[in-house]
């Protein structure tokens, strides 16, 4: 499979969610490589092993807060760490179905944070979010 | 020089009367040149003039003993004695005072002329005139002898004679004057006439008068100092008769009073008094009493002219004066001390109705032994004011305590302690104490205040029990609110997100093309509708428990629970030979729910046997107890895989939280024990090491006020 476009990574421990966000980002053709993490240690392990390969390292986090063991804000405690030795720019969306305001606020007050996405999130978002990064 | 003018002067007049006098001497020598008759007249002469001289000396006495007159007395003595010796003058000279660097000189005072001689009364010469002058008679007058001389046989050309020829002078005798034997000056007879011989009696007759004028003169001398100190006393002096009438009154009286001596002699006490101020029925018998010889001391409202009225001591005793039985006054004005008396006691009344109107007790005291107090303290302490001064204060405190309140007053400690205080009656109090060292007659006393602060103390308790129970309802409420808080969570993440998957998968199924991919999202929606319902179902039970706070407690045996929830997991205890033990010795029984317990014990020991070491057999105890504020206390220990604490704190007890990759992490059952405990008002927490192990306390009371 030839790469094409971004490469997107999805922390997310609700399958549901990892299946219908593919799909839906797939199905806008801006993208074949979608990485998939069900909690936030895979992520960091999967950062921390490819730290020093830019190729490999995802464009777009789409990440969720609420997931067991290593939760959304736990990943960007430690992605703080990481940060000065990754040499790729990432945009990183929180993406919850949270609507407590209180999370909002926390998370726009993340300097790692692009923006809070509210779940469900639909088509016309993605191709929002992914060409307003690019 | 004015005296030689003045001399000159004299001289002349002199020369115009010397004819009449050369005249009558001349005749009088004539007679006594006829030697015949000469001692038969003289016998005569004398005998008939010692009569004379004898009845004219006792009428010159009589006149110094009854003229008030002094000078008066001796004027006339002078005179009827001249007259009767046929003297030319009689006349008294006084020496006068001694003053340092002036020689002693002499000064006439009264003179009787016969006519036939010069007056010399105004004779300049004659005052202030140095006995030097007229020597030798200082001699004679100063040893309280008489002089008598011719004056021809006196040394010619002395000053003396030089004086009397100037006065034609032929005979004189001078008798000294001695009061309180002191030399005071002398009296003396000139004779111009012819050079007289003094006879015994002329002489022992004028000896008697100068003696006589002697005594009239320091009688008026000691009169005159009478009066003095009768003017010049500073007290208030009154003479009167036993009826009460002023005789006399010192000028000190008149002034205190503002009337004149004539004003007040002749009325009674009545005209000095303030009206209705005095009791008179009193007073009169303070007289009778003094009168009676017994000295009576009282005061008395005198009025002063002004009408001003003042207050006055008095003091009367029954005395002599001149001759009579008198009342003898003496006042003084007492108005000023009586003011400052007043003004003090004023003040002492004002200090004390301040103590007596402090609401607590006052007490001054010297180390300890009271000397004064308010009725405050009697009323505190229940002793009365006379059982109170000389005791010891440290017996009003409680005996354990009084070491340390002496403390405080040795060290002079001046800020306000708590002690409890010791009634007469046994019974006890809480006081408060405060004292304060001053200076009082020369020593360091302290004065201290005693504050009853039961009424105090019982609100403080009041309110302290207050505080506690708003506390611990802040705490419920707080408590509630972050459950509260957990429950938006939990909805806003746990139920949102399948409902989300669902409407997501919706779309999806709408624009699938094939069957295969239709049949894969319907089951996929199946997914998401069993974990929505389950979500609500977990979400029921966790409201089902905060509703139920007063769900029926049973007395629970921790024992019989804890067998009961071990044999549910024998099949796990057994398959990692897990040693699981437990000790409920120290807290056995526990009024609890039953299926809160149940569910507290079963998820300890599944969680303690699911997450275990695998490197080490599980070690699993169980252990009850009672903590210092008697509540019961349930530890659950393993040694199992520990949880990062340090990462994990805050999500140890939250829904779908898990810290291990385990497979059957669900991440309720922490959730689920915990809102159970909190319902119940209890707290759980957790202490664990990574590898070590881990231990959950549960205080099952934690929020109970009432200890049970």
């Amino acid at each position: 499979m030839a790469r094409k476009g971004p490469i997107i990574a999805l922390v997310d421990d609700d399958k549901i969610f990892q299946l219908t966000a593919s799909k839906t980002i797939k199905s806008t053709e801006i993208t074949e490589t979608i990485l998939q993490f069900l909690n936030g240690e895979e992520a960091l392990q999967f950062l921390r092993k490819n730290i020093s390969d830019p190729a490999t390292l995802p464009d777009y986090i789409f990440l969720d807060i609420n997931m067991p063991y290593i939760d959304g804000w736990m990943f960007l405690e430690d992605y703080q760490d990481l940060k000065s030795k990754i040499t790729k720019p990432i945009s990183i969306y929180m993406v919850s179905s949270s609507i407590d305001p209180r999370d909002i606020e926390r998370a726009k007050a993340n300097q790692n944070i692009k923006d809070y996405v509210i779940k469900p999130v639909t088509r016309e978002k993605f191709l929002e979010l992914l060409k307003q990064a690019a | 020089m004015p005296g030689k003018s003045l001399r000159g002067k004299r001289s002349k007049k002199t020369a115009v009367t010397k004819k009449a006098v050369t005249t009558t001497v001349k005749k009088i020598k004539r007679t006594e040149n006829g030697e015949a008759d000469k001692s038969l007249k003289n016998y005569r002469f004398e005998s008939k003039s010692n009569d004379l001289l004898f009845h004219t000396l006792s009428q010159a006495i009589r006149e110094l003993l009854i003229n008030s007159d002094t000078a008066g007395a001796i004027a006339k003595g002078l005179k009827l004695l001249g007259q009767a010796t046929e003297v030319d003058r009689a006349y008294l000279f006084e020496n006068d005072a001694a003053q340092p660097g002036t020689l002693l000189s002499i000064s006439q005072r009264y003179e009787w002329n016969s006519g036939t001689a010069l007056p010399q009364i105004d004779n300049p010469e004659l005052q202030n005139l140095p006995y030097t002058e007229v020597a030798p008679i200082y001699d004679y007058l100063s040893e309280n002898k008489p002089y008598y001389q011719i004056v021809r046989k006196m040394e010619a050309g002395s000053s003396f004679r030089r004086i009397l020829e100037a006065e034609d002078i032929q005979s004189l005798l001078l008798f000294p004057i001695f009061l309180e034997n002191q030399f005071w000056g002398f009296i003396g007879f000139d004779e111009c006439k012819f050079e007289r011989k003094w006879t015994e009696v002329e002489i022992s007759v004028l000896r008697g008068y100068s003696a006589a004028i002697a005594a009239a003169l320091e009688r008026l001398n000691r009169e005159k100092s009478y009066k003095d100190l009768f003017d010049t006393v500073g007290e208030a002096i009154y003479i009167q008769k036993f009826d009460g009438t002023f005789v006399d009154v010192n000028k000190y009286a008149c002034t205190m009073y503002g009337y004149t001596k004539e004003e007040i002699i002749g009325r009674t006490p009545l005209f000095l008094s303030a009206d209705g101020k005095n009791d008179f029925e009193q007073i009169v018998k303070h007289i009778e009493a003094a009168v009676h010889g017994v000295t009576q001391q009282f005061e008395f409202w005198g009025k002063k002219k002004t009408g001003e009225v003042f207050l006055k001591d008095v003091r009367v005793t029954k005395g002599f004066y001149f001759g009579h039985e008198r009342l003898i006054a003496t006042a003084w004005d007492i108005t000023e001390r009586r003011k400052s008396e007043q003004a003090l006691r004023d003040s002492e009344q004002r200090f004390r109705v301040l103590q007596e109107a402090s609401f607590g007790g006052i007490g001054l005291h010297d180390k300890g032994k009271v000397l004064d107090c308010n009725q405050g303290l009697c009323e505190l302490t229940g002793y009365s004011y006379q059982e109170l001064i000389g005791k010891n204060g440290l017996d009003l405190i409680v005996p354990e305590l009084r070491d340390f309140v002496m403390e405080k007053i040795v060290s002079g400690y001046d800020k306000p302690y708590d002690v409890e205080g010791l009634r007469k009656d046994g019974s006890k109090y809480f006081l408060e104490i405060k004292g304060k060292n001053i200076p009082f007659e020369n020593r360091i006393i302290r004065v201290t205040e005693f504050r009853d602060i039961t009424e105090r103390k019982r609100a403080e308790e009041k309110i302290i029990e207050q505080n506690t129970k708003l506390v611990s309802v802040t705490e419920e409420l707080r408590r509630k609110n972050n459950q509260l808080e957990e429950f938006t969570q939990i909805v806003s993440h746990n139920l949102r997100s399948p409902v989300g998957n669902i409407l997501s998968l919706l779309s999806f199924f709408e624009s699938a093309d094939s069957e295969d991919e239709k049949n894969e999202l319907l089951n996929l929606l199946r997914e998401s509708g069993i974990t929505t319902l389950t979500m609500l179902n977990e979400l029921n039970d966790v409201l089902k428990i905060k509703q139920s706070q007063n769900i029926e407690k049973q007395e629970l045996k921790f024992d019989n629970m804890f067998h009961q929830v071990r044999s549910m997991l024998n099949a796990r205890i057994t398959e990692l030979s897990a040693n699981v033990s437990a000790d409920f010795s120290r807290a056995p029984i526990l009024q609890y729910p039953t299926i809160y317990l149940e569910s507290i014990m079963l998820n300890l020991l599944d969680n303690a046997l699911k997450y275990h070491s695998p490197s080490r057999k599980p070690d699993i105890k169980f252990i009850s107890y009672k903590d210092h504020n008697g509540h019961t206390i349930l530890e659950a220990q393993d040694n199992g895989l520990g949880i990062n604490l340090e990462r994990y704190q805050h999500h140890v007890f939250k829904l779908r939280k898990t810290f291990h990759r385990h497979p059957e992490s669900r991440g309720i059952g922490l959730f689920m024990i915990k809102n159970q405990i909190d319902a119940m008002g209890g707290e759980i927490s957790i202490s664990s090491e990574e590898n070590k192990g881990t231990t959950f306390l549960i205080n099952f009371n934690k929020h109970h006020t009432d200890g049970s």
